[in-house]
């Protein structure tokens, strides 16, 4: 009994998705990191297709920004560069890339759970 | 003869039968006693009176030197009392669901009749109590008091300490703001950080930080399920916890022979420990007792509601999980946490506090001498290293953040090492290391524990109030070193 009170608040089931919907890839600029609205995504689009960055530092969870220099956290000053590899600041560890898949609609379906190399490429 | 005649209403009449009855139920319900003139009528409203009898019927008079206790225990019990009052009156309106805990936290705010006013209250309370606790167990420390077969309720007191950060944290996630979620966020991924020591040494499997934050948030992400959780430490398990050991803490102190005080106040030198020659000693508590603590108590009253009358509790935008302020700050305790932990995640955040409250709890194991029991600082010797360990921990917290925040806490060169050296050396551990080499130097010149002691805990004491304040004053956008004052940022918070 005592250990079915320790199980109880582990949840076996999470109530987020793992799997975010973000829209048509055409409608994603070309050669830059765009913010996904409502999630912290970057999606980067070039001529070979489409890679998915997290925006989650790997410090301790707050959402960087793109900028000139690359990503920045705001929370506690590290730095990322182009590729999502720290340069500077207390982060240890690069950026996420994630797996993406294109519905049969042609929306891209980003699998949180699943993280891949910095240059698996979603052709589209 | 009607019922007016009756042999008992003509012995008591009606007025004096309803006196006797209020009495009696007051009496039973031992809210309030009147007219207690002998000694044994004071001692016994005392033992007789639920309120009362927390408090020993006789104390010690040097218990009652305003300038060694500082009223600062009372102090601390009664932030508790007026956080466990307004926080109930705030739980009538606050609803811990996401969609419903930002607004209902603002009618609070601007709807609700003294809404305002009562959240102010308990957001000043929280803050005071996090003050009194702490000078409470530097009162503590400087004057000893962890002496004597103290040890146990010392361990109690720290646990109160951490009950108090606990509450604290717990209740900044409720209002839903920005505050809230950004600094939940960072705090439950300190709490996963303690997996970056197995990562680092090559057990990537071996994940207790995953867990834990799984745990605390009911998810990967701060959400619903972490709300209600918080919700649910913040007005049940934690108030409950902390009620039993203020409980056990008072307890404790009647056990422990009442306050500690200097041996020159015992004035039966006879057969010290013999309890009947120090009986003689004693005087009642009432009503000297309590008329001191009413004093403490109005005055701190009085500072609460002046304080809410004047400063509004901040409520920042609702909370926006894809976009932190910019600082994002803490509440000014946590700063120097968060200060640390932008160096290292793990040396920060989980090493230095984790190896700091272990310093802390060992103390009365460490130095058994009794020194000076009772007088702040033991002695003259102890209020020179006091002194010292001060200028001391000033010089090495500058000595270590100095180039840290010079040179930057760029990796580039670090990575190239084993992923160990970066967890392990950084400057939060290095900092904790000087203190610790400062008190065992203390330690081999002066050959006494209680000097070591005081060295550690002065070292330490400075060093986090000055790490403190770089992180409320000297830190801007991007976390980036500022002087104060040089740009427009948000530091009261």
């Amino acid at each position: 009994m005592l250990a079915a009170m320790l199980r109880l608040p582990f949840p076996r089931v999470r109530s987020q998705s793992d799997l975010v919907k973000i829209g048509r890839a055409v409608d994603y600029p070309l050669y830059r990191y765009t913010f996904v609205p409502g999630s912290n995504l970057f999606v980067y689009r070039d001529r070979k297709g489409v890679r998915i960055l997290s925006a989650i530092c790997t410090h301790l969870g707050c959402v960087v920004r793109a900028s000139e220099s690359g990503f920045h956290c705001p929370c506690h000053g590290s730095l990322f560069d182009h590729h999502g590899d720290p340069l500077s600041g207390p982060a240890g560890r690069p950026l996420e890339w994630y797996h993406a898949e294109r519905a049969l609609d042609g929306v891209l379906v980003v699998d949180l759970t699943r993280r891949v190399s910095r240059h698996r490429v979603l052709k589209v | 003869m009607g019922l007016h005649d009756s042999g008992a209403s003509s012995r008591f009449p009606f007025r004096e039968r309803m006196k006797v009855l209020t009495s009696t139920v007051a009496e039973r319900i031992a809210l309030w006693r009147r007219g207690p003139v002998s000694y044994r009528d004071r001692s016994r409203r005392v033992s007789r009176t639920f309120f009362f009898h927390f408090q020993a019927s006789r104390i010690h008079p040097f218990s009652l030197t305003p300038s060694y206790t500082l009223g600062l225990g009372v102090l601390s019990a009664f932030m508790f009392v007026v956080l466990t009052v307004t926080g109930v009156l705030l739980m009538v309106y606050y609803v811990p669901s996401v969609e419903r805990a930002y607004s209902s936290t603002a009618d609070i705010m601007y709807v609700v009749p003294a809404g305002r006013y009562v959240r102010n209250i308990h957001r000043w309370a929280a803050h005071g109590m996090v003050v009194t606790v702490v000078l409470h167990m530097c009162r503590v420390f400087f004057t000893g008091s962890y002496g004597a077969g103290r040890g146990i309720n010392w361990l109690i007191g720290i646990g109160l300490m951490m009950l108090t950060l606990l509450l604290s944290f717990t209740g900044y996630l409720l209002p839903w703001d920005q505050l809230s979620y950004w600094a939940v966020t960072i705090g439950a991924n300190i709490a996963a950080a303690i997996s970056d020591l197995p990562a680092a040494a090559g057990f990537e499997s071996l994940d207790p930080g995953r867990a834990l934050r799984l745990l605390l948030l009911g998810s990967q992400v701060v959400g619903q399920d972490a709300l209600i959780r918080f919700y649910l430490l913040h007005i049940v398990l934690l108030p409950l916890l902390m009620a039993a050991l203020i409980g056990l803490h008072f307890w404790r102190i009647r056990k422990d022979g009442g306050l500690t005080r200097p041996r020159n106040a015992e004035r039966s030198s006879g057969v010290v420990g013999a309890p009947g020659s120090q009986l003689r000693d004693l005087i009642l508590s009432w009503p000297v007792l309590f008329w001191a603590e009413a004093a403490v108590i109005s005055l701190a009253t009085a500072a609460l509601l002046l304080a809410a009358y004047a400063l509004d509790a901040p409520l920042l935008s609702i909370a926006d999980p894809t976009a932190p302020e910019n600082p994002a700050k803490a509440p000014w305790y946590f700063l120097g946490v968060q200060e640390l932990v932008s160096y290292s995640a793990f040396g920060g955040g989980v090493l230095v506090p984790l190896l700091l409250s272990l310093g802390l709890a060992i103390i009365p194991w460490v130095d058994r001498e009794d020194r000076g029991l009772g007088i702040w600082f033991s002695d003259p010797e102890g209020a020179r290293i006091t002194v010292r360990s001060a200028v001391a921990g000033m010089l090495a917290t500058v000595a270590v953040l100095g180039p840290a925040i010079g040179l930057g806490t760029g990796r580039t060169w670090l990575r190239a090492m084993h992923p160990l050296i970066p967890l392990l050396i950084n400057p939060a551990t290095i900092l904790a290391a000087i203190v610790a080499g400062w008190a065992g130097l203390v330690y081999r010149t002066t050959r006494s524990t209680r000097c070591a002691m005081l060295a550690f805990f002065t070292a330490t004491l400075i060093a986090v109030v000055l790490v403190t304040a770089i992180g409320l004053w000297f830190r801007g956008p991007d976390w980036q070193f500022l002087l104060p004052g040089t740009t427009a940022w948000n530091s009261a918070r």
